[in-house]
C-alpha cells in the first residue's frame, strides 16, 4: 500500500509543526473549558462579588446599608484613593465601588438635599446592574417606611427583615441536565479540530496534488480507485487518532459524568464534524500551493467560523443577520446540536428530531466538500494547466 | 542605506501572505466583531414576555395579589411576563416541552421551578423576590397607615434615582471595545512573520539569498538593522490602514487620543517584529516548523489577552498574574484600555515600558545570534 | 608574471565525522578560468563557501588578492561576485529591482549603477523581462537573472557554483559564451561543475576533486597526458573468440581489451597507428565488423582512471 505508507511519511515529516498546534490548542481548549464554564455563574444574580464601600457618612444608615450589602457580597476594605481604587478595579480585586457621601443619612431622612450615592462598576460585570437594583430597593423600601412615619430605627430593621425574604428556586430535574464542563468542551472543540486536522492533513493533500507528483502517480499502474482508497484510509487513521486523543482527554477529566446518553450524542456530533474537517482539508489541498497559504487559510476559517457560528460568542447572543450567514457554515449546526443537548433534560424520540436534523445537515456539508474537491481534482486531471 | 531600505520595504510590503495576515485578516475579523456585537447589544436588552406558568396551590391573599401583580406585568408598554394559569401537572408538562421558562407555585409563599439557570430564570426570581418583599413592606405599613399603601407600592417599584454612576478616571469603556484592542494586539504580534522572513534572508545557513548578501561588502549588522526598520515601517503602515478602517468605516471610538494610540501601535509593531526576529535567529529547524510555531504561539498569546474569551485576563489575574505582565498581547490591550479608562498615564506608561523592555530583550538575543558570520555548516 | 588572485593552502573542513575538504590547495592567477571538476559530494561547494568565509574551517589559509580572507574584509568582498547553485534572488522584486539591489550593495553611485545594471541585464539577455517576477521566469531565465545579480558590479573575481544545472541548451550556450566574454574583459573565474564538456570547453585550467582532495591539476591536455589511455577504440562485432581477444591484447600500445554485448572496447596508450593496426588484424583474420568508433581520452577517462569512478553515476 504505497500511497498509504507515503501518507504516513508525509504526516510524520510535518509532525513537529502540527504537534506545536496540538499542544497549543489543547491548552487553549482546556482553558476555554475551565473559564467558559465558570462564566455562567455570573448570570445568576445571587453570585457574590467583591465590593468596596467608601463610607464618608458614618451614620446608622450608611452602616446598615453597608451591612446589607456585606451580607450578600464580599466587602473589600480600601482607602479612598482614586489611583488605588482604579487599580483595584482594573485588576478585578473589586467589581463595584460605592461612595456614601458625608451627610447622606441626614439628607435622606429629611428628603432635603438631592444628595446621591455614587458608584463605579466594571463595564463587563452583569452583577453590577443587580447591585444597583439591590441598593435602590433597600433605599426605596426604607423611604417607604419613613414616609409612613415609622421610627428611623424601626424603619431600618423592617427594611432589613423585608429584604431578607426571597423565593426558593429549584431546578426541574434533581440534578443538572449535565456537567457544564463537558458541554463547554464540546462547544469549543470544533475550533481546535479544524485547526489541527487541516494542519495535519492539508500538507499531505498538497504534496499529492503537486503537478509532477500527481502526474507520476496517474501514470503508474496504481488504479485511481486504489489510490483514493489508500488516501482515504490514511485520512481516517490520522484523524481518528487526533480526535481520539481529545475524546480520551475529556473522558479522563470527567470520568464520572461522561457515560451518559447525552455525552454519547455529543461525541457522535463531534465525529460528524471531524468528517467535515477532513473534507475541508481535502478541498483546500486541491488548490493550495504552499504551506504559508495553508497556514493562513486554516486560521482564517477556524477563527472566522468560531466567531460567527457561536463558538466564542453564544448563539443566543448573536444577531439575526450574523446567524443567517452562519447557517451556511457547518459549525453553526454543530453548535446548535450541542446546545440542544445541553437544554435536554431527557431524551425522547420527539425532542431528538432537531438534533438528528442537525446531524443530517452536517453530513450534507461533509459530502458537499468531498464532491467539490473530487470535481476540482477531476478538472485538473482532464484539463491540466501546463 | 536608503537603497537597502527602499528594497527591504518593497520586499516586505509585496509579500502576499504577510499582507493577508496583517491586513485582511484583522479587517475581516473586525467586521465580524462589529456586526456581531451590535446585534448582541440588541438581544440582551430585549427580555420581554417571558413565558411562565402560575400554579395556585392554596387560594389566599398571597395568590390573589400575586396574580394581580402578574397581570400588571403583562399589560403596559413592555410586557415582561406571559403567564398561563394552569394546574400542577399541566405546568410540569409545559416546562418539559420547553414552552415555558419557569413555574411559580403559590401557597403561603412562592416557589419557583426552572428548567435551567440563566438570565431568564434570574429575572423570574427577581420578580417574585420583589413581590415578596413589597408584600411584606406593604403589610407592615398597612397596619398603621393603610391609606399610604398605594403610594408605597408606587414608590418602591418606581424609578428611584439615588445612586449615580460616576466614571472613575475618564471615558466609558464599551464592553466590546476590548475585542478590538485584542485584534490590534494580534495584528502587532503577527508582524513576527516579517521579522522571521528577514532573518531567513540574512542567515547564510538558511538560504542562498542570504549567502549572497553576506558575501557583499555591506556589514551584516547594517543589513539586519535596515531590514528590521523596514519591517516595522511596513507593519505600521498596514496597521494604520486597519485603524483607519475601524475608525472611519466601522465607527469604533478609540478615545480620541491619537498620539498615544499611534504610539502604542508603533511599540506593538516593534515588539512583533523583534519577537519574529528572535524566533528566526534562535530556531534552527525547518521553515514549516517555524511558521507553525509563530502562528500557534501568537494565537495563544492573543487568546490569553482576550481575543476569543472576554474575561480570560481576569481569570489569569487571579491565578497567574505574571502572565499578564509578560504577555505582549496582554500588555498591548491593557495599554489601550488604560488610555480609554484612566485619566493619568502611569498605568499606560508602565505597559509601554514593559513592552519596550521585552522588545529590547528579543533584539539583544537576536543580535547576539545574528552576529555570527561564519557557520559550522551551510 | 601575473599576480595570484586566490591562494588556498591545506584547507581542511570537517562536518562531524565526515571529512569534506581534505588538505586542499589551489592557486589561481589573474585572468584564468579555473574549473573545479568533481562528482556530487566531492567538496566543491564546501571549498567555495570556505573561500568566501561563509563556513568555518578547521585548518588552512586562504588569501584573496594577496590578502588573508575573513568575513570582515569588505575591501576584498568589493571585488568578488558569486553565482550560487540555487537561484538567490528576492521573489518579491522584479528582474530589474533584483539586479539593482545587488549592484547597489557594491556600487554607491546612482548613475554609475544604473548603467551597470542595464549592461548586466543586456549581457544576460533579459531586456524583455525587466518587470517580471522571478516566479514567472523559466529555469533558464532565472539562472540568467542569477548571473546578472552576481556580475553587475563588474567584479574582478567571479565564483560560479554549478551555474548550468537544469538549464536548457540554448541558455547554457549563452551562459558559457558569456563567461568567456567576462574573462576576456578581465575577470578571473572559478567555475565548479560536474559537467566535463563545459569545463573542457571554457576552462583554461582544471582541478579534479574527489572526497575533498585535489586529485589532479592542469590544462585539459596536461590532464589527458596524465593517464594511460591515449585512445579508446570501440568496434561492433558479432562474435570474437578468446584466442583473438588474447592476440589483440598483444598488439602494440594496447593495455585493455573488453568484449561485451557485441562490442569490443580496446584501450591503447598514445600512438599514431592504433586504429589501423587493430583494423588490419581484424581484416587479416576475416572478422567482420560493424561500426567503428575512436575517441581521444575525455576528462571522464581521467577521472575514471584516477578514482575508479565515473564523474556522473
Amino acid at each position: 500500500m504505497p500511497v498509504f505508507k507515503c501518507f504516513g511519511k508525509i504526516v510524520k515529516k510535518n509532525k513537529v509543526s502540527f504537534m506545536i498546534y496540538i499542544v497549543i490548542f489543547v491548552a487553549v481548549l482546556i482553558i476555554f473549558t475551565k473559564v467558559g464554564s465558570s462564566n455562567t455563574d455570573t448570570l445568576f444574580s445571587d453570585a457574590a462579588v467583591p465590593i468596596a464601600i467608601i463610607d464618608q457618612d458614618g451614620s446608622a444608615l450608611s452602616e446598615a446599608l453597608t451591612a446589607y450589602i456585606g451580607e450578600r457580597h464580599q466587602l473589600i476594605d480600601l482607602e479612598n484613593d482614586s489611583e488605588a481604587l482604579q487599580d483595584a478595579l482594573f485588576f478585578r480585586e473589586i467589581e463595584y465601588i460605592l461612595w456614601i457621601p458625608d451627610g447622606f443619612e441626614k439628607a435622606f431622612v429629611s428628603e432635603g438635599d438631592n444628595l446621591k450615592l455614587e458608584n463605579t462598576k466594571l463595564p463587563d460585570s452583569t452583577s453590577g446592574i443587580y447591585i444597583d437594583q439591590q441598593i435602590d430597593r433597600y433605599l426605596a423600601t426604607l423611604r417607604a417606611y419613613l414616609n409612613s412615619e415609622f421610627e428611623f430605627s424601626d424603619a431600618l430593621s423592617s427594611t432589613e427583615k423585608d429584604l431578607a425574604l426571597s423565593t426558593t428556586v429549584e431546578l426541574s430535574t434533581g440534578e443538572q441536565a449535565e456537567v457544564s464542563t463537558i458541554s463547554f468542551f464540546f462547544q469549543y472543540l470544533p475550533y481546535v479540530l479544524i485547526a489541527v486536522i487541516i494542519s495535519a492533513l492539508g500538507p499531505v493533500f498538497m504534496e499529492f496534488n503537486k503537478k509532477e507528483l500527481a502526474r507520476r502517480t496517474e501514470a503508474s499502474s496504481l488504479s485511481l480507485k486504489s489510490k483514493n482508497m489508500q488516501m482515504a484510509l490514511g485520512c481516517i487513521v490520522v484523524s481518528l487518532i487526533l480526535w481520539g486523543l481529545f475524546m480520551i482527554a475529556i473522558t479522563v477529566s470527567n470520568i464520572n459524568d461522561i457515560f451518559t446518553l447525552t455525552s454519547a450524542l455529543r461525541i457522535f456530533n463531534s465525529l460528524i464534524f471531524l468528517i467535515i474537517s477532513i473534507g475541508i482539508a481535502f478541498l483546500l489541498g486541491q488548490f493550495l500551493k504552499n504551506s504559508e497559504s495553508l497556514n493562513f487559510i486554516t486560521n482564517c476559517i477556524a477563527l472566522g467560523m468560531s466567531f460567527v457560528c457561536g463558538i466564542f460568542i453564544p448563539q443566543e447572543l448573536l444577531g439575526s443577520g450574523i446567524l443567517f450567514i452562519a447557517k451556511f457554515l457547518p459549525a453553526y449546526w454543530y453548535i446548535r446540536n450541542n446546545n440542544i443537548l445541553t437544554g435536554m433534560t431527557s431524551i425522547t424520540v420527539a425532542n431528538i428530531q432537531p438534533y438528528l436534523q442537525g446531524i443530517l445537515i452536517q453530513s450534507a456539508f461533509a459530502v458537499a466538500f468531498f464532491i467539490v474537491a473530487l470535481v476540482i481534482s477531476r478538472q485538473k486531471k482532464f484539463h491540466p494547466v501546463v | 542605506m536608503l537603497h537597502s531600505f527602499k528594497y527591504a520595504f518593497l520586499c516586505s510590503i509585496r509579500n502576499k501572505s504577510q499582507l493577508f495576515w496583517t491586513l485582511l485578516f484583522p479587517i475581516i475579523l473586525g467586521t465580524f466583531f462589529h456586526f456581531g456585537f451590535n446585534s448582541i447589544i440588541e438581544n440582551t436588552e430585549n427580555f420581554s414576555q417571558i413565558p411562565v406558568a402560575i400554579v395556585t396551590l392554596t387560594e389566599g391573599e398571597t395568590s390573589e395579589t400575586f396574580i394581580e401583580v402578574a397581570e400588571q406585568l403583562v399589560s403596559g408598554e413592555t410586557p415582561l411576563l406571559n403567564p398561563q394559569f394552569v394546574d400542577s401537572q399541566q405546568a410540569e408538562k409545559l416546562l418539559e416541552n420547553e414552552e415555558i421558562d419557569g413555574i411559580f407555585y403559590i401557597d403561603d409563599s412562592i416557589r419557583l421551578v426552572v428548567a435551567e439557570e440563566g438570565l431568564r430564570s434570574s429575572i423570574l426570581k427577581q420578580i417574585s423576590d420583589s413581590y415578596l418583599q413589597t408584600f411584606s413592606t406593604v403589610a407592615a405599613i398597612a397596619q398603621t397607615r393603610p391609606d399610604l399603601v398605594t403610594q408605597v407600592i408606587e414608590d418602591i417599584n418606581g424609578e428611584f434615582q439615588i445612586n449615580r454612576e460616576v466614571i472613575l478616571g475618564k471615558g466609558e469603556t464599551d464592553t466590546f471595545l476590548n475585542y478590538f484592542y485584542a485584534l490590534i494586539a494580534m495584528q502587532c504580534l503577527f508582524a513576527c512573520y516579517q521579522g522571521f522572513y528577514r532573518v531567513v534572508n540574512i542567515q547564510a545557513n538558511m538560504s542562498s539569498l542570504a549567502a549572497r548578501r553576506c558575501v557583499s561588502p555591506v556589514k551584516k549588522m547594517h543589513m539586519v538593522l535596515v531590514d528590521f526598520i523596514a519591517s516595522i515601517c511596513t507593519q505600521f503602515v498596514l496597521l494604520l490602514i486597519v485603524l483607519a478602517y475601524f475608525v472611519f468605516i466601522l465607527g469604533i471610538n478609540f478615545s480620541g487620543q491619537w498620539g498615544f494610540v499611534l504610539l502604542t501601535s508603533f511599540v506593538g509593531c516593534i515588539v512583533g517584529v523583534s519577537y519574529g526576529t528572535f524566533i528566526g535567529s534562535v530556531l534552527k529547524s525547518s521553515k514549516r516548523t517555524a511558521e507553525g510555531l509563530l502562528t500557534g504561539l501568537s494565537l495563544f498569546l492573543c487568546f490569553l489577552s482576550g481575543l476569543m474569551l472576554q474575561n480570560i485576563k481576569n481569570v489569569i489575574e487571579n491565578y497567574a498574574p505574571i502572565i499578564n505582565r509578560i504577555n505582549p498581547a496582554a500588555l498591548l490591550t491593557d495599554a489601550f484600555y488604560s488610555l480609554t479608562v484612566y485619566d493619568n498615564y502611569s498605568r499606560y506608561m508602565h505597559n509601554i515600558i514593559s513592552l519596550l523592555i521585552i522588545a529590547a530583550i528579543f533584539c539583544t538575543v537576536s543580535i547576539l545570534n545574528l552576529r555570527r558570520k561564519r557557520y559550522a555548516s551551510i | 608574471m601575473k599576480p595570484t588572485v586566490v591562494k588556498v593552502e591545506n584547507l581542511v573542513k570537517r562536518y562531524k565525522e565526515l571529512l569534506a575538504v581534505d588538505h586542499f590547495s589551489l592557486n589561481i592567477i589573474e585572468g584564468e578560468i579555473l574549473g573545479l571538476l568533481g562528482p556530487n559530494g566531492s567538496g566543491k561547494t564546501t571549498t567555495i563557501n570556505c573561500l568566501l568565509s561563509l563556513l568555518q574551517y578547521d585548518k588552512g589559509a586562504i588569501e584573496i588578492f594577496g590578502k588573508p580572507m575573513s568575513p570582515d574584509r569588505y575591501d576584498l568582498k568589493q571585488d568578488i561576485g558569486i553565482i550560487s547553485q540555487n537561484v538567490a534572488v528576492f521573489e518579491e522584486l522584479t528582474v530589474y529591482e533584483n539586479v539593482d539591489y545587488f549592484c547597489g550593495l557594491y556600487i554607491k553611485d546612482k548613475l554609475k549603477r544604473k548603467d551597470l545594471v542595464n549592461e548586466a541585464i543586456g549581457f544576460v539577455g533579459l531586456n524583455d523581462y525587466l518587470k517580471f517576477y522571478p516566479s514567472k521566469l523559466s529555469g533558464g531565465l532565472s539562472r540568467r537573472l542569477n548571473i546578472a545579480c552576481g556580475i553587475a558590479h563588474k567584479p574582478k573575481l567571479i565564483i560560479m557554483d554549478e551555474p548550468t544545472v537544469a538549464v536548457d541548451p540554448q541558455s547554457r550556450n549563452r551562459i558559457l559564451k558569456g563567461i568567456q566574454t567576462l574573462n576576456q574583459n578581465g575577470a578571473t573565474i572559478i567555475y565548479t561543475s560536474h559537467y566535463m564538456e563545459e569545463v573542457e570547453q571554457i576552462c583554461s585550467r582544471i582541478i579534479i576533486m574527489d572526497k575533498g582532495r585535489n586529485l589532479a591539476e592542469g590544462t585539459t591536455e596536461e590532464l589527458k597526458l596524465m593517464i594511460k589511455t591515449g585512445e579508446t577504440i570501440r568496434i561492433e562485432l558479432l562474435d570474437l573468440s578468446k584466442e583473438h581477444i588474447e592476440n589483440i591484447k598483444m598488439l602494440k600500445h594496447v593495455f585493455s581489451v573488453v568484449f561485451e554485448d557485441s562490442l569490443l572496447t580496446v584501450r591503447c596508450r598514445r600512438g599514431s597507428h592504433n586504429l589501423v593496426t587493430l583494423l588490419n588484424y581484424l581484416h587479416e583474420h576475416d572478422i567482420n565488423c560493424g561500426r567503428v568508433f575512436s575517441e581521444l581520452p575525455t576528462l571522464n577517462d581521467v577521472f575514471l582512471e584516477i578514482t575508479g569512478k565515473q564523474l556522473r553515476d
